[in-house]
């Protein structure tokens, strides 16, 4: 590289030090100037607020005025904090439920668009991706309105097909509003993983296909023999950042439903930022020690993904 | 052509520089640059005599306000239009103008920071958690001078002579200061479309609790929804049955001034008095008569308004600012009405009518004295006639100045929502009043209390939970959150 660069240049002996010298400085400018920027940008805006929040979350504290050290105090609250459980178990209905379906319905879609020569595979792409373009405001906005009762899409299509529910407020009921917010967020989600699975699959030798082939293997076999195994690195880090996206994420139902009706779509995150910017109340302490609980669960669900989703990969 | 060594050495060059550019970039605004918010003395010389404005102030320094402007159903033409006159009169002061409708978020963020100068001097909505906090803290300036001001148009009057009866009085004192000023109101109640009362032959002031509820009950009777609101962010159920509601029972019971202390200071009991306790049970009871719309609960506030203007609902709880807010989908003829709602017996008890929290100015105290001084005058500047009428007229904003309410001529030209307000308070004996508190707690015990009245509040109003329970409820969170605040 530039060491055997420097090497090859200069003559003499004093031309030559001076030249690994050189060398040397630049190395190091390059290194400052490559690392410094995006390493102390982390240290500055993610780890230290994130160190800061431990602190944070043992003070009662409304953010401009003297805050007061309470210790555990806020913890021993949270704990006891309906609100929280009750979000937590919200929380873990979307965790399961919409990584699932993400990744279901993205390798399904994935391996269609490699396996298949339609010749709107191109297309495809585009349309599977053009979710993933639009603001989270946008797709739960969109979504609101096929829930809506009196205009929205569900109801018209259910009527068209037999089923009349009528005026149904999908958002608007208890027992249906938690449901419905889970095909908003898979939608939302499942176009970014349909091209990464796509571009996984891509990757996989053709060669591997045509000798599974001549020995007489079919679409399953070749389906779970060959391209699921050799995608699975690519799924096990898929499933981790959607269990954690699920987890930390609240927009969509912000505007959806706002935790409502009765609580019903409440999530930590939603719990978690109203008490730290409430339109009446604001506790930052106690906000970081709800986001403390959730760095635990996350951190926990982080080592649950490695210990029972296989981190086997194979060379090809 | 440069050789290697020297391309590397520029190209690492270039590099560092951008570095530097970036990470100055990330600086903001500290060091030197006072123009971003402060003053620039414009002549030092020894002995040269400053020109003074009217006001009193230097017409040679040159002040750059930061504004943080909330835009929300009135939009930011209004103050726009205030603010370039204002610095076509006083070219020496610059605005930094931040709008955003998310200001609340905004200023909290800044106010945590605790960076004074990268705060604003002037904002114009209350961060998240309120102001009592801040007021307590010393960080907002008192305004109850801005009151004794020479209005900039009517010199001979103070501001205070000419503002809307009662906006004086009901200016929340918190350590018995007035920390803000407001420039355009917005009053709650309940908005109609005023053509779909006339064609049903529909009572249009119902004066007492009685023929309210008759009312309600007529409207079912032709098959449309008496009332809506956002179930999504049920507080908007208070533009029209909040707090000012359980202020007219008091008023009715003959103490008033001690409940609102009450309420002010959080004395106990809150939630469980009897006057907030008959208030929720009269909301829960049109719950249970199925006066309010269905599929509330899913609705979000423009939701809610677009049923009023499609006919499906009779009535949206809201503000004034509704009629800004939805002109985009109000058809051209179609004429807002207002009404409160009547707790009252009899029409010689008062109405109480909820005073909204928009445009309420407040100005930070950790910025020079000239920035405070210029902001006083800004604030004093957006009451004038000329002001006042634009915002009332393209904003639908509710005048602050009583001779344009007053004036035949400038009132006509008024928005139909104003006017129907205005016309409402005209005909019928009512106060109009801004509820708040003047203490804070900090104790998430607090926001428990609030979050369970909340989820609540939708239930209440489809028939589906009886109060008492849960007001109860909220009175202990409450009663705890109180005295681990005494501790």
């Amino acid at each position: 590289m530039s060491d055997s660069t420097v090497v090859k240049a200069p003559k003499a002996p004093a031309r030559k030090r001076l030249g690994l010298d050189k060398a040397n400085t630049q190395k190091w400018i390059f290194l400052i100037i490559a690392i410094v920027p995006p390493f102390g940008g982390y240290l500055l805006f993610t780890l230290f607020p994130n160190i800061l929040s431990v602190y944070y979350a043992m003070l009662d504290w409304d953010g401009f005025t003297d805050a007061t050290f309470v210790g555990l105090s806020n913890f021993v609250t949270a704990f006891q904090d309906k609100y929280v459980w009750r979000a937590l178990t919200h929380n873990l209905i979307f965790m399961i439920t919409v990584p699932f379906f993400v990744i279901v319905i993205s390798l399904l879609l994935a391996y269609l668009i490699t396996n298949k020569t339609y010749k709107e595979n191109k297309f495809l792409k585009v349309l599977f991706f053009f979710p993933n373009v639009l603001s989270t405001v946008v797709v739960a906005l969109l979504w609101a309105f096929i829930y809506d009762g009196s205009y929205g899409l569900l109801n018209g299509v259910l009527k068209f097909v037999g089923i009349d529910v009528g005026n149904f407020y999908w958002l608007g009921n208890e027992s249906t509003a938690l449901l419905s917010i889970i095909p908003a967020w898979v939608w939302g989600g499942v176009g970014l993983y349909v091209i990464i699975f796509a571009n996984a699959m891509l990757g996989i030798p053709k060669s591997l296909y045509e000798a599974a082939i001549l020995e007489g293997a079919g679409h399953m076999t070749r389906l779970m023999k060959i391209t699921m195994p050799l995608v699975t690195p690519i799924i096990r880090v898929s499933a981790l950042f959607l269990v954690v996206g699920t987890m930390k994420g609240f927009e969509i139902i912000l505007i959806m439903t706002n935790g409502g009706p009765f609580g019903s779509t409440d999530v930590i995150g939603l719990y978690m930022f109203n008490l730290a910017f409430g339109v009446e109340y604001r506790n930052y302490g106690y906000a970081s020690a709800v986001g403390m609980i959730l760095f635990v669960i996350l951190v926990t669900a982080k080592l649950l993904i490695d210990k029972f989703v296989p981190n086997r990969g194979y060379e090809y | 052509m440069l050789n290697g060594n020297k391309k590397r050495w520029m190209s690492s060059g270039i590099a560092a520089l951008l570095s530097i550019a970036m990470l100055a970039g990330c600086g903001g605004n500290s060091g030197t640059n006072e123009g971003a918010s402060g003053t620039t003395p414009g002549s030092d010389k020894p002995g040269a005599e400053v020109e003074l404005y009217e006001n009193g102030l230097p017409k040679n320094e040159e002040v750059t306000l930061k504004v943080g402007l909330f835009v929300g159903g009135y939009g930011r033409d209004f103050f726009d239009n205030a603010a370039e006159s204002f610095k076509a009169k006083y070219p020496n002061v610059k605005l930094d103008i931040t709008a955003s409708a998310d200001m609340k978020t905004i200023l909290s963020t800044r106010i945590s920071a605790g960076n004074d100068k990268d705060m604003f001097d002037l904002f114009n909505t209350e961060p998240s958690g309120g102001i009592v906090g801040l007021a307590e803290a010393g960080k907002l300036e008192p305004m109850d001078d801005i009151w004794e001001y020479p209005l900039p148009d009517a010199p001979d009057k103070k501001v205070k002579d000419l503002m809307m009866p009662g906006m004086y009085e009901s200016t929340p004192l918190i350590q018995g200061k007035r920390y803000e000023f407001t420039t355009a109101s917005s009053f709650g109640g309940l908005f109609f479309n005023k053509k779909l009362f006339e064609e049903h032959g529909w009572n249009q002031n119902p004066n007492t609790w009685d023929e309210f509820k008759t009312l309600l009950a007529d409207i079912k009777a032709d098959g449309i929804a008496p009332i809506t609101f956002p179930g999504i962010h049920p507080s908007y159920h208070n533009w029209a049955f909040g707090v000012a509601k359980n202020f007219e029972l008091a008023d009715i019971n003959g103490h008033v001034d001690e409940f609102i202390e009450n309420y002010r200071t959080y004395g106990l009991p809150q939630y469980t008095n009897p006057e907030n306790i008959e208030a929720w049970t009269r909301f829960y009871e049109l719950g249970k008569e199925g006066y309010f719309a269905e599929g509330l609960p899913a609705l979000n506030h423009t939701q809610s308004q677009m049923q009023v203007i499609q006919g499906q609902a009779a009535m949206v709880s809201t503000g004034t600012h509704v009629e800004n807010e939805m002109k985009e989908a109000t058809p051209e003829d179609f004429e807002w009405g207002y009404m409160a709602v009547p707790f009252r017996e009899n029409t010689d008890q008062t109405l109480w009518i909820r005073s909204g929290t928009t445009n309420f100015n407040y100005i930070w105290a950790a910025k020079p004295d000239l920035n405070k001084k210029w902001a006083k005058e800004l604030i004093a500047w957006m009451v004038t006639l000329e002001n006042q009428q634009f915002a009332a007229e393209n904003a639908g904003a509710l005048p602050m100045r009583k001779d344009l309410a007053e004036d035949p001529e400038r009132a006509a030209k008024l928005t139909s929502s104003a006017q129907a307000v205005l016309k409402y308070i005209a005909d019928n004996k009512a106060q109009t009043y801004k509820a708040s508190r003047s203490i804070s707690i900090s104790d998430p015990n607090l926001a428990q209390a609030e979050k369970l009245m909340n989820e609540n509040i939708v239930k209440f109003a489809m028939g589906l939970q009886d109060p008492k329970p849960i007001l109860e409820q909220a009175e202990e969170l409450l009663k705890k959150a109180v005295e681990a605040e005494k501790k």
